[in-house]
């Protein structure tokens, strides 16, 4: 080691530290990210002119395919790739016109039922599946069940005058989406086939061989073989995963709840009027609070005890002292083994109020009040519920002191979590050179020296990114909460502010924000689904920045290969 | 090094003699005891007593080490090995453990008469297997010291021996240590295994109250209604219906063998494309992969709900098993990128030379390394939808998941409440899991030890 490396980390270092990785990662991150974008848009403009002046031949054909995708490929003489192109324009064409009704307003029903004070929704009444999309995704609606419209009352479905039927904004704003999703696949069509037409036409005039459809083909499967094999995956994600995601952000910007019974009442865009109601009415910012700090504390209680557990079992089997480390190997890892929801609803029985092993036993052996008295001593427990349960220790439903029931948590998920750990440090221990050690020894190093100078450092450099994986994991834990607590034990009646209580919106006590979020859009007498939405993007937020620190540390990933 | 053989048998034979006895007489003393002190049956000051034999007995163990130590003391004094451990500190750990003797002595002394006398003969049986086996291996401990004492030019030891390594770092704390250890892992194992001795006690109860479930298993009372109630409710009075838990059952295996199939095939072409290939656009799709494994797929759930209820895909398993497949795909590309990112590239070059495609050099030659990887990924499909609850209970309400299932025997507002029959249910669904867990750990333990490096 060279002289004068090791320089002491002051508070003051860190705190530096800190700011700066903030600085390079957001503030310089999201510069870079615009002036990559204009610079990029510049450049783009620069190119066509620059292209426009030294091929011009070759940008008319691309110019072609502007005005008419497929033309220049087919001047090119490529027809193979103008019939793809130009089947596909057809196809969204026939789309739009087949599920339009604009020959009904070339008829004359604009005549028979004209619009009463200027009031006509085109689109709406005659727009095929694009144009109606994004009608509906910005409007989201505008006509409900007995509403008047040109003359006549809105039904919740008349097959012959589609217009007559009511708006159901959740349907418009699914396909809003779905076609905006598909247009943007039309552009990107459009744009590639205007570079194809440019491209193709310059490497004949350089003297490249006019492509024949075989090695067309050839080329397309050899040098686009990636992104092939990745197009299946990525429509499914993008069907299942990307898009209901999608769905479930805007769903935050508009006033929709259960309330709003859909047919008879539409929603709308409110944009930020969700989030101005959690972050600025008292009543949802405290619950918003307790809930996100609990998350917070869980995730990181649960990941760092089940850590350091993990650490000192693997550290205890395989220490020289322990003869069986393969039996206690078995045992140890036995809640691995059980499928988590199982083991968290078999602690649920465990710790019931009646009937439930924690108190029978203590019961048995006479223990409940020395239990009592501890707990009280801990601040875990309150005299209320200690009366209410009746001689049981109400463990996880305890309303008027919610500590409890956190401990039971962590405790619960500490039981289930340290195996894994256990399992890879030992892998990890195996990995660390004996020599090392052999090292440490000639030097003298004691037993305690060497696990801090060498075991310690290789476990957690080896470990670490899997720290806040598990943290992030623990942040979404849904079922640790669900299935152990549901969520409960609720707040006290009198606790909870009259706004929140007549929605039935209320958190348990032990609710994570995933598990709340469920309650919101799922349980609650009434369903708050922008409420919920609103609460997922924060979440995103929150993972966003766990996500961002670990792949900053995590070298590997940006390793290109 | 050579065996000794000698050295060994002796020190077998006296282990044998003592630890074995002691063993047996422990483990008996231990689980009287604890059933003494547990049962509400006894008369209080037989209990008090239990309770004091009971710490006593948990003593026990803490001997063993003390022992062990003490023979080899006895060696190395007979032989003046002072070279090897400093004299004084040999003499006083020989007379901590002495008291450590003592002490274990009138313990029982106190508490068990009785016991006394046994305990007296063991120690003295102990004491002389001690002698026998030091006397047995004298002779090969001093040729075999005699060898690790020969220096080189430079003072250092030329050989090193686990035993002498063993005695010469032996100190009163790594003893206290080592009862430390075992101490703590019987206290965990104890805490591991007693939640499932309970269940698996439960899931053999008669009754539908948790309290009728004993504390300590009573194997005589055990019945098997749970189970066969488990097997034959059916909740349709149509003749010849089938089963619900074998429905629910039917209809999870498929989606976990479709999901299984599902997952393997993409997730190991997305895999290959990303640890082979450089194309534009991979940075950032890798990126957003890494965003999305972070997020249960249940988030874009109430969306997924809208949309299945208006194509009509609610209560088909084959829907539930996209959404599965596409919400598991992120998270396995990336390990099995890691682990193809480790098979040499000269190989894929190799075949290139010899004119394969690229789907060739992926069949013959990529896939058929990567079955390790693939294997851990198939058991983690498999597994995964078992006992998942939340998305198939909005996705199928009308048809049962295995989750959904069990889940409602613990719903107090369902009509089969019965917290009995869910452990049961549990059980039987468990076993098996944990069955192909073992049988896969190997590939499981790859999985997280690669996951862990090379993230």
């Amino acid at each position: 080691m060279k002289e004068g490396t090791a320089i002491k980390k002051t508070p003051v270092d860190l705190g530096k530290k800190v700011l700066l990785w903030l600085y390079r990662t957001f503030i310089l991150g999201i510069f870079l990210f615009f002036k990559k974008i204009v610079v990029s848009i510049g450049l783009f403009f620069v190119n066509i002119v620059k292209a426009a002046k030294e091929h011009p031949k070759a940008f008319g054909k691309g110019l072609s395919s502007f005005f008419l995708p497929g033309l220049g490929q087919f001047r090119n003489k490529q027809w193979y790739k103008a019939v793809p192109i130009v089947l596909m324009f057809v196809v969204f064409i026939v789309i739009e016109l087949s599920t339009s009704n604009y020959i009904f307003a070339l008829g004359g029903e604009l005549n028979q039922y004209p619009a009463e004070d200027g009031v006509l929704y085109f689109f709406r009444d005659y727009g095929g599946y694009f144009t109606a999309g994004i009608w509906g995704f910005f409007t989201l609606g505008r006509l409900v069940l007995g509403n008047m419209y040109r003359g006549e009352r809105i039904v919740v479905n008349d097959n012959i005058f589609t217009w007559k039927s009511a708006d159901n904004s959740q349907v418009l704003l699914g396909e809003g989406i779905i076609a905006f999703v598909l247009i943007a696949i039309l552009i990107i069509t459009w744009v590639m086939s205007i570079k194809d037409a440019y491209q193709t036409h310059r490497r004949v005039e350089d003297g490249g061989e006019q492509e024949s459809l075989q090695t067309f083909i050839k080329r397309v499967w050899t040098d686009y073989f990636a992104y092939i094999i990745i197009i299946p995956s990525a429509i499914l994600i993008f069907l299942f995963t990307l898009v209901p995601f999608l769905f479930s952000f805007l769903v935050a910007f508009t006033n929709w709840t259960g309330r709003i019974s859909l047919g008879e009442m539409l929603f709308k865009w409110t944009f930020f009027e969700t989030f101005g109601m959690v972050f600025q009415s008292a009543d949802w910012l405290k619950f918003f609070w307790d809930v996100l700090l609990w998350t917070i504390f869980y995730a990181f209680m649960s990941s760092v005890t089940v850590y350091v557990l993990g650490l000192i079992q693997a550290m205890i089997i395989e220490s020289k002292y322990v003869v069986g480390k393969k039996i206690w190997r078995l045992i140890l890892i036995l809640p691995w083994a059980i499928p988590g929801m199982i083991s968290l609803m078999l602690f649920r029985n465990v710790f019931a109020d009646n009937g439930g092993l924690m108190n029978q036993v203590l019961a048995q052996m006479g223990a409940t009040e020395s239990v009592k008295n501890f707990l009280r001593a801990l601040g875990l427990v309150n005299q209320v519920d200690l009366e209410v349960g009746l001689g049981n220790i109400l463990w996880l439903t305890g309303r008027q002191n919610g500590g409890l029931a956190k401990a039971l948590i962590i405790i619960v998920n500490l039981w289930l979590g340290y195996p894994y750990f256990m399992m890879l440090i030992t892998g990890v221990l195996g990995t660390i050179p004996e020599s090392l050690y052999e090292a440490a020894d000639i030097d003298g190093a004691s037993a305690g020296q060497k696990f801090k100078y060498i075991t310690l450092p290789m476990i957690l450099r080896a470990t670490a990114p899997v720290i806040v994986t598990t943290f992030t994991f623990n942040f979404n834990n849904f079922g640790a909460i669900y299935f152990l607590s549901g969520g409960g034990p609720g707040y006290p009646l009198e606790q909870i502010p009259q706004s929140v209580l007549v929605l039935g919106a209320a958190p348990g006590q032990t609710d994570i924000l995933i598990s709340w979020i469920y309650k919101l859009s799922f349980r609650s007498t009434v369903n708050q689904y922008n409420l919920a939405s609103v609460y997922s993007i924060l979440i995103f937020v929150f993972i966003g920045l766990a996500a961002i620190y670990n792949l900053s540390k995590l070298k590997s990933f940006w390793e290109e290969d | 090094m050579e065996k000794k053989p000698v050295l060994f048998i002796g020190k077998f034979l006296a282990s044998f003699l003592t630890f074995g006895i002691f063993t047996v007489l422990w483990i008996r003393t231990v689980i009287v005891r604890s059933f003494l002190l547990l049962s509400k049956a006894s008369i209080p000051a037989r209990r008090r007593r239990a309770k004091w034999t009971f710490l006593a007995a948990l003593f026990v163990p803490m001997y063993l080490p003390i022992w062990y130590y003490q023979t080899d003391l006895q060696l190395a004094s007979r032989l003046n090995e002072v070279n090897l451990t400093k004299p004084n500190r040999g003499a006083l750990k020989l007379a901590v453990a002495s008291v450590f003797q003592i002490a274990l002595i009138l313990v029982v002394l106190l508490v068990r008469p009785l016991n006394f006398v046994l305990l007296v003969g063991v120690l003295i049986l102990a004491i002389g297997a001690q002698g026998v086996a030091a006397t047995l291996c004298e002779h090969e401990f001093e040729a075999h010291y005699q060898s690790l004492l020969t220096k080189n030019e430079y003072g250092i030891f030329l050989q090193e021996d686990k035993t002498a390594l063993f005695l010469r770092r032996l100190t009163l704390l790594k003893v206290i240590l080592g009862i430390f250890a075992y101490a703590w892992l019987l206290l965990m194992s104890v805490i591991v295994l007693t939640p499932v001795v309970w269940m698996i006690s439960a899931s053999f109860t008669n009754g539908t109250q948790l309290a009728q479930v004993p504390i300590i298993p009573n194997i005589a009372q055990w019945s098997f209604v749970n189970y066969i109630d488990l097997f034959t409710y059916t909740s349709t009075t149509a003749a010849g219906a089938i089963p619900d838990y074998i429905k629910a059952f039917l209809t999870t295996l498929s989606i976990a063998s479709l999901n299984m199939v599902l997952v393997v095939v993409f997730s190991s072409l997305v895999g290959f494309s990303f640890s082979r290939y450089k194309f534009k656009g991979k940075k950032q799709v890798l990126l957003s992969m890494m965003a999305l494994q972070m997020f249960p797929s249940f988030m874009g759930m109430l969306a997924l709900f809208m949309f299945f209820r208006q194509f009509g895909l609610l209560n088909k398993p084959i829907a539930l098993t996209l959404i599965y497949t596409a919400g598991s795909i992120p998270y396995n590309t990336f390990v099995v990128r890691g682990f193809m990112r480790n098979i040499p590239k000269s190989l894929d070059e190799a075949a290139f030379i010899d004119g394969a495609s690229n789907l060739q050099t992926l069949f013959r030659i990529i896939i058929p390394l990567a079955v390790p990887i693939m294997g851990f990924i198939a058991v983690n499909a498999f597994m995964g939808p078992w006992l998942d609850y939340i998305l198939p209970s909005v996705m199928m309400p009308s048809r049962d998941t295995v989750a959904v299932w069990l889940f409602r025997y613990m719903d107090p507002l369902s009509a089969t409440y019965s917290p009995i029959k869910f452990m049961t249910g549990a059980l039987v669904i468990a076993v098996p899991i944990m069955i192909v867990q073992a049988f896969m750990q190997r590939y499981l333990v790859y999985g997280l030890t690669s996951g862990a490096e090379k993230g």
